[in-house]
């Protein structure tokens, strides 16, 4: 299928976590992209390294946006895992900024570690400093990567970059890559205290 | 007037009809429940508008139809040669064509890796939910149609 692609929307749409993604993925691979909302992170994908492959959306009006601009979307709930999904039959299985929201955290994880050769989870690290000032002053954080009242929050599980790292360790599970971003600039210095998003490569460790 | 009944759901005959009597009960045979009296109307207009034998011929068809017979019984071998794209949708509370039996097929496409989308459409209408105007369905068919090239 030949994607009607607006560059300048691209452009405007760049973030730096996309790209970072786009860097861990080769030219033609097949990706599956869980909880892939709009598209958006796809169509970047395929504009820029020709992927193919689908993503899996709950929300209608997600599933729709996804049609529009011709994403190939599956409607299902990840809470129920991937069955659907042969066992290692994507180069890559993705979960970007979804983690925080699932209930089944190590089923979904096990799920993708099944379906893909190799994983990729992101997530908005809970110890940035940001977050931990506004907990030092007896809040719960609300922030722009955290933008939910505590009472009113799709996220379930937060966690902090060595949390996951734990998680990686207790799993089986080996890092092949591991990068942290705040406002779009790598973070090498104290990532789980100056990192605002968490962006890991991960595979089953053999 | 069984076949009727697939078409529906639980909840849009509890709604419909739910326990109405037409009258009180009378402990006899005769029609009672307002459900029984719609029923016994569909089965009397179907039987007025089809051939029974037409019904028995199609019903055999989709009894014999087995798309993946002569593959070994694998769905995802017989869709191996399939060039075209495919959008295939459910309806959450059909049980005549339930969400399941659809995902088989999304499966065996995604086995072969063809363009396929999949939506499970929320309705409360059962098998009969496709003839409904139901906002997201109608806006998942109003954008794929759209989107067809000639």
């Amino acid at each position: 299928m030949q994607d009607n692609v607006n560059y300048t929307n691209l452009i405007h749409k760049y973030r730096q976590d996309f790209a970072i993604i786009a860097g861990w993925l080769s030219f033609g691979s097949k990706i599956l992209d869980l909880g892939c909302g709009d598209g958006t992170l796809l169509q970047f994908l395929r504009a820029s390294l020709e992927t193919k492959g689908y993503g899996v959306e709950k929300d209608d009006a997600n599933w729709l946006a996804c049609m529009q601009n011709g994403t190939n979307v599956i409607q299902m709930d990840l809470e129920a895992g991937l069955s659907g999904f042969e066992d290692q039959s994507f180069d890559t299985v993705i979960l970007s900024q979804t983690l925080q929201a699932m209930h089944n955290t190590e089923e979904i994880v096990r799920e993708m570690l099944r379906v893909g050769r190799e994983i990729i989870v992101t997530f908005p690290n809970f110890g940035y400093w940001r977050n931990r000032i506004q907990i030092t002053t007896g809040t719960m954080p609300v922030s722009k990567t955290l933008p939910y009242q505590w009472y009113d929050t799709p996220n379930v599980h937060l966690c902090t970059i060595n949390d996951f790292d734990k998680f990686c360790n207790n799993h089986k599970i080996t890092i092949l890559e591991r990068k942290v971003i705040t406002d779009g600039n790598e973070v090498s210095f104290m990532p789980n205290l100056l990192g605002n998003l968490a962006m890991y490569r991960l595979k089953s460790t053999a | 007037m069984l076949g009727h009944i697939t078409y529906l759901s639980d909840d849009a005959m509890g709604e419909k009809f739910g326990r109405k009597l037409k009258d009180k009960i009378k402990y006899s045979f005769d029609v009672e429940f307002e459900m029984e009296s719609y029923l016994r109307y569909q089965g009397d207009k179907f039987a007025a508008e089809f051939d029974a034998n037409t019904y028995l011929r199609m019903t055999r068809a989709l009894d014999y139809y087995d798309p993946a017979l002569e593959f070994g019984g694998d769905l995802s071998n017989a869709l191996n040669n399939v060039k075209a794209e495919f959008l295939v949708v459910s309806f959450t509370s059909d049980w005549r064509f339930s969400p399941a039996r659809s995902r088989e097929i999304v499966k065996a496409l995604l086995d072969n890796e063809l363009t396929v989308s999949y939506a499970e459409v929320t309705a409360a209408h059962g098998h009969d939910a496709f003839l409904m105007p139901d906002v997201h369905y109608h806006n998942i068919l109003r954008s794929y149609l759209s989107k067809i090239k000639v």
